[in-house]
């Protein structure tokens, strides 16, 4: 039986500094959400140059129990090096997840 | 006369226009588009519906995942892409409150249009129920008289 501390239905949040992913959470925490921020930047970015929409700013997935969003830094460059992100062993409502990750980089 | 009603997938994307802030909207079957109301070039939406069909595959393609849909924020507009199976709708719109709204609205579109996207993508099964049946067979016809028929209805 899982911990309250890693139950996927809690709320998960990440920090990646300098490219490394920082989770309180564990180790495989970590590395899901650095295969899905990965994979999911690389495809926001080529659907931004698709339409000529210029580096995404934050973006999601959503699976019927699932849910991830990463969200990076206003000034970010063309590879940033901060970012932050979330996930939610549910299908969340975008809102809720762009406010609390706002609110944690405040 | 009585016109047969045809729904049509573009008018019904027309209405959802006015769902909210949308600028624009698509209708994809898997990596080919049906139908595009973007603002851009067809070759776009066309490229825009290869990536975000590429994105579905590389999560899904780990195993035992299904992607309901993905959003992504830009400076000026945000790209929402909602699935049902092989079909998506994908909608450009401006205001981030709105996206849960939309999600929904795009789950409800994609399930009542399943008949008409049907149709779409099979004209050849619609056509052939209505062989037949052209477009002047309700003009009256010349009676069909053999003079050698034993029974003339």
């Amino acid at each position: 039986m899982q911990s309250a501390a890693t139950s996927p239905n809690l709320l998960r949040m990440f920090e990646v500094q300098n490219g490394l992913v920082i989770s309180e959470t564990g180790q495989q925490d970590a590395d899901d959400f650095a295969a899905d921020f990965q994979g999911l930047r690389h495809f926001s970015d080529r659907v931004g140059a698709a339409l000529d929409l210029g580096g995404s700013l934050y973006a999601s997935v959503h699976e019927p129990e699932f849910t991830f969003m990463y969200m990076l830094p206003v000034d970010s460059n063309a590879q940033p090096s901060k970012a932050s992100g979330a996930m939610i062993g549910q299908d969340a409502s975008n809102t809720e997840l762009l406010v609390a990750l706002r609110q944690r980089n405040q | 006369m009585a016109n047969a009603i045809t729904p049509s997938l573009r008018a019904s994307l027309e209405r959802l226009k006015h769902a909210g802030t949308i600028n624009g909207l698509a209708l994809s079957w898997r990596r080919q588009a049906l139908v595009s109301l973007m603002p851009y070039e067809d070759y776009r939406v066309e490229q825009l519906v290869h990536v975000l069909s590429d994105a579905r595959e590389h999560f899904q393609g780990a195993g035992g995942r299904t992607i309901g849909s993905f959003w992504m924020a830009y400076a000026d507009v945000h790209v929402l892409s909602v699935y049902s199976g092989d079909v998506g709708l994908i909608i450009l719109h401006v205001r981030p409150e709105e996206s849960d709204f939309l999600t929904s609205v795009a789950k409800t579109f994609l399930n009542d249009a399943q008949l008409m996207v049907a149709a779409a993508l099979s004209p050849a099964a619609s056509g052939e129920q209505e062989e037949g049946v052209d477009a002047d067979s309700w003009l009256p016809q010349p009676p069909r008289l053999d003079p050698n028929a034993t029974h003339v209805m």
